[in-house]
């Protein structure tokens, strides 16, 4: 049978792949133009993890207080410690306010001043109250907006399908096999656009904020593809983690005016940033976090500190922080109105991804030539706008702004190109990924991510060294090695879960190698990646992005691609 | 934290090999400060690959894990055991069909959120900034629009589980979160859609959707002051 | 999905409103007869006589009427809307309904009768 003909075929203009903020945002413009646009999501739209972005979405509205786009611009250019390119951040705060307006014209309920305007208020790394913001649930209502008005322009859902490869020949994007979660079965979707907005990969820690669902399933593939992957070893560990959950605490606490206190009862941040305090980016605040509880100045000598909220009193903390209140209270059982929360570092966003340029469009080399028809957005992409650390509430905007732009231009490129050819035999790769499970050996996925897991946390965390991760090396290769005789138990086509934790794994395995490698190469600290041995920046040697291939079998690095640098953003000192 | 050991019963189903679905037996040992979904991973990861559900945020905003323990619909993921001692009863929610195990067919639910149009609806010229929005007006919608879609209501709405064609819990809310938006023109609209016997009028006020609720939204409230609004709309 | 759903039939509110408004006619009519038969008579024990004089006031049976009317209107709509819930079969709705309309139907004419009657009757 041809493959045209068989029933699990799908001929569309633009595949989106990922129900985000990103993805959401991408398939609204394309399916606006009248082009068809389908979403190709794991889990159902609302239940994307964008949803579980809390404290806001950064524009300069100027709402509460003088704010400019200039300032918001220098803000993320230090935040990012001078490793982000200024001119994907210049796009990005000329477009930010338009998102938040477009936003609540969509009916987005935005928590609203005196006067009835979109309440802001202050978040770390930002000199003006900048963060938009919906009580502390701002992410979960954008993503609800968006799918709604994706569904008032029919757009396409593919929901509980899992993309298990791209198809690509001569560097031009042609579609993607996935497999359907909810039937069973494999489904080629030919098509002249593909856009990975799959998020971040996260779920390669065991203390991490990440839904069970961020697998970095998109930089996986990209990687598997044979193209490059950009500066994976940033990921940003937040300071508010839940103790031993890691579940987030949103950075809208302390923008509201919460501490964060030693075992002393010291708000410790006067020795670690005395202008901005807790306020101070979240490296830095994990960072001091971190050193407090190494000095045996965690709370009763363990691994935690508190974050204390008691002084803002019930009023606010019920009216402004209701789910952080329930978040508490429900894991830890703890009321945050009487008592202090116990928070960790916990592994939160990856600042590394899919490298694209301005116009989103996937790139293969240091010179920046792109892949036809393959586009990124959001958290799974590397631009790079977030450098080596991220500013809080920079992310929604971000995935939103990027996504709308990966939209104008996947529309775009639809209605100049015609559909290219499938490669030959488009299925094979997909189907040998899940013929070997399914007739694999005698080791469980379980135990293997459980060591991944543990031991990126232990080796990969907020402090770094040559010795931990060459031993990390190790370990993950030992991984690889285990997880080629990993056998499912669940053979059955429905709902087959453990079949579906088994390609994660692959995934999460596959990238954490490259972190590992990546953060190896990189002999200095550089926001979000704070290396022990090398405790300083090093702007002559590695103000550069890390590009990192899997060349047969084996991590290849390149750190010729430069730095997009503008004469009145010079790198300076970083203090806060 | 110590160990416990728990005994927990799974209404397993197995599409193409069980006729009907029928309870399966898990003894296993787990943290006692575990919670359902703990409780689940542990049974999928160490003793039965083969067990599905559906599961993702940990943090009770994504909605994925709403299911029947002991009798009660609750969100996995935020639910400790200590809730409900060391015997636990797991099944998927009512009134949906089952895919597989915990897995319930979810289609017909966003289907009917789809139907009563759950997007503004503006007739106006949009300013060139944000629409002015009081605090007040905005009190008005402000706890409904923190549903999260995860089914409970539905599940637990006995003029729900006959009637396939009624609207349900989570479909009307969506509606009031949007006819009671200041900034909305489709009330119009959205009330004739909603002004049916499967509509809000199946609503008998039951309150089980409320209880069910994990964001504790007044659900069976606002379907009230939606029913008023259609009668002095048609009237 | 979609075709699961019918255009809305606009049914519904009618049926609410007066279910509601019913049930508010009822509470009064209900203060008003507790008050008239335990409260407002005359001597201890209820006699035939006053019971009977009352019966054939101009006032008395109008009253009984709306009773009638209003108590069977809410009592058989509350369990048309439970049998509609839970019947989806439409043959099996439509024999539900002609059941309660008969059985409206005759206690109607039942009630009504004894009404009459009662306002008829000659006082001994």
């Amino acid at each position: 049978m041809k493959i045209e003909e068989a029933r699990k075929y799908h001929k569309i203009d633009a595949v989106i792949v990922g129900a985000g903020l990103a993805g959401l945002r991408a398939a609204l413009e394309v399916a606006k133009s009248g082009l068809t646009a389908a979403v190709i999501t794991k889990v159902y739209p609302t239940r994307s993890h964008s949803g579980g972005a809390q404290g806001g979405i950064a524009a300069a509205l100027a709402n509460v207080s003088e704010d400019s786009l200039e300032s918001h611009m220098a803000d993320t250019v230090k935040g990012s410690d001078y490793l982000a390119d200024q001119d994907i951040i210049e796009r990005f705060v000329n477009e930010a306010l338009k998102t938040v307006y477009e936003f609540e014209h969509m009916g987005v309920p935005f928590s609203r001043t005196e006067d009835g305007r979109i309440n802001q208020r202050p978040f770390g790394g930002h000199s003006a109250p900048r963060a938009c913001f919906a009580q502390d649930i701002t992410g979960h209502v954008l993503l609800h907006t968006l799918y709604e008005q994706c569904l008032q322009h029919n757009v396409l859902f593919f929901n509980e399908f899992q993309v298990l490869s791209l198809l690509l020949k001569d560097d031009v994007a042609r579609g993607l096999v996935a497999w359907d979660i909810r039937a069973g079965g494999l489904h080629i979707f030919h098509a002249k656009a593909v856009l990975l907005a799959t998020g971040g990969y996260g779920r390669a820690w065991k203390v991490t904020s990440n839904a069970h669902a961020n697998t970095g399933d998109g930089v996986a593939l990209v990687l598997e593809a044979g193209l490059p992957l950009e500066d994976m070893e940033f990921v940003q560990f937040h300071p508010t983690g839940l103790y031993k959950h890691g579940i987030l605490l949103s950075e809208a606490a302390r923008g509201e005016g919460a501490y964060i206190v030693n075992d002393r009862n010291e708000r410790f941040m006067k020795t670690y940033a005395a202008a901005k305090m807790e306020l101070a980016p979240r490296d830095v605040v994990s960072r001091a976090e971190q050193t407090e509880i190494n000095e045996g100045r965690g709370i009763g000598g363990q691994d935690y500190v508190y974050l204390d909220l008691r002084h803002l009193g019930r009023d606010k903390i019920l009216s402004r922080l209701p789910q952080i209140y329930d978040l508490a209270l429900n894991y830890l059982k703890v009321d945050a109105i009487r008592e202090p929360v116990p928070i960790q570092p916990t592994a939160h966003y990856s600042m590394g991804g899919i490298p694209a340029n301005v116009r989103t469009e996937v790139i293969k080399d240091a010179a920046g030539s792109v892949v036809k028809g393959l586009y990124t957005a959001g958290e799974a992409s590397c631009l790079s706008l977030h450098g080596a650390n991220r500013l809080g509430t920079n992310s929604l905007q971000d995935a939103a702004t990027f996504g709308r732009i990966a939209g104008v231009h996947m529309t775009e490129f639809c209605k100049k190109n015609a559909f290219s050819d499938l490669p030959g035999k488009p299925l094979e790769t997909a189907q040998g990924k899940i013929d070997r499970l399914w007739g694999g050996g005698k080791e469980r996925h379980a135990p293997i991510r459980l060591t991944l897991q543990e031991n990126m946390t232990k080796t990969m965390g907020v402090f770094r060294n040559q010795d931990d991760m060459l031993k990390m090396l190790g370990v993950i290769k030992e991984l690889q090695e285990r997880y080629q005789k990993v056998g499912v138990d669940d053979k059955g086509q429905a709902f087959n879960l453990d079949l579906i934790e088994a390609l994660e794994l692959e995934n999460l395995l596959g990238f954490s190698e490259v972190i590992v490698e990546g953060a190896l190469a990189r002999k200095e600290s550089r926001g979000a990646h704070f290396r022990s041995d090398f405790p300083k920046r090093n702007d002559g040697d590695w103000l550069r992005h890390t590009l990192a291939w899997r060349r047969s079998g084996k991590i290849v690095l390149d750190f010729s691609k430069a730095v997009v640098i503008y004469p009145q953003y010079q790198p300076q000192e970083r203090k806060y | 934290m110590a160990m416990i050991d728990i005994h927990v019963k799974i209404l397993r189903y197995q599409p193409g090999k069980d006729d009907k679905p029928g309870w399966q037996d898990f003894a296993i040992s787990v943290e006692d400060e575990a919670t359902i979904l703990d409780v689940l991973n542990e049974i999928h990861w160490r003793h039965d690959g083969t067990l599905a559900y559906r599961r993702s945020c940990r943090s009770s905003i994504c909605g994925s894990c709403a299911m029947k323990v002991n009798g009660r619909n609750v969100l996995a993921c935020e639910t400790p055991i200590h809730r409900f001692g060391s015997k636990l009863k797991i099944e998927p929610l009512s009134g949906f069909e089952i895919i597989k195990d915990l897995v319930v067919d979810l289609e017909p639910f966003f289907a009917k959120l789809k139907r009563i149009k759950p997007y503004l609806i503006v007739d106006k010229p949009l300013p060139d900034k944000e629409f002015v929005q009081t605090q007040e007006q905005l009190e008005q919608i402000g706890e409904s629009t923190l549903c999260i879609l995860c089914a409970a209501c539905s599940a637990a709405c006995p003029s729900s589980w006959p009637n396939q064609e009624y609207l349900g819990p989570a479909a009307l809310l969506k509606a009031y979160r949007f006819v009671f938006d200041s900034r909305d023109d489709g009330a119009d609209q959205r009330l004739e859609i909603v002004n049916d016997k499967n509509g809000v009028w199946r609503c008998h006020t039951i309150f089980n959707c409320m209880e069910a609720c994990p964001k504790k939204i007044k659900i069976t409230e606002y379907l009230s002051r939606l029913k008023v609004k259609v009668v002095e709309n048609s009237l | 999905m979609e075709k699961n759903f019918k255009q809305t039939s606009r049914t519904g509110s009618l049926a609410w409103l007066l279910q509601r408004l019913s049930a508010v006619v009822l509470f009064v009519l209900l203060l008003f007869h507790f008050l008239t038969y335990h409260f407002l008579t005359r001597t201890r024990a209820v006699e035939y006589r006053q019971v009977l004089e009352r019966a054939q006031s101009w006032w008395f049976p109008l009253l009984q009427f709306a009773f009638l009317i209003t108590a069977l209107y809410h009592g058989l709509n509350g369990i048309w809307s439970v049998l509609e819930d839970y019947t989806t079969n439409k043959h099996w709705r439509l024999a539900w309904y002609c059941l309660l309309l008969t059985v409206g139907v005759v206690l109607l004419f039942v009630g009504t009768l004894t009404i009459i009657k009662l306002y008829t009757l000659k006082v001994g």
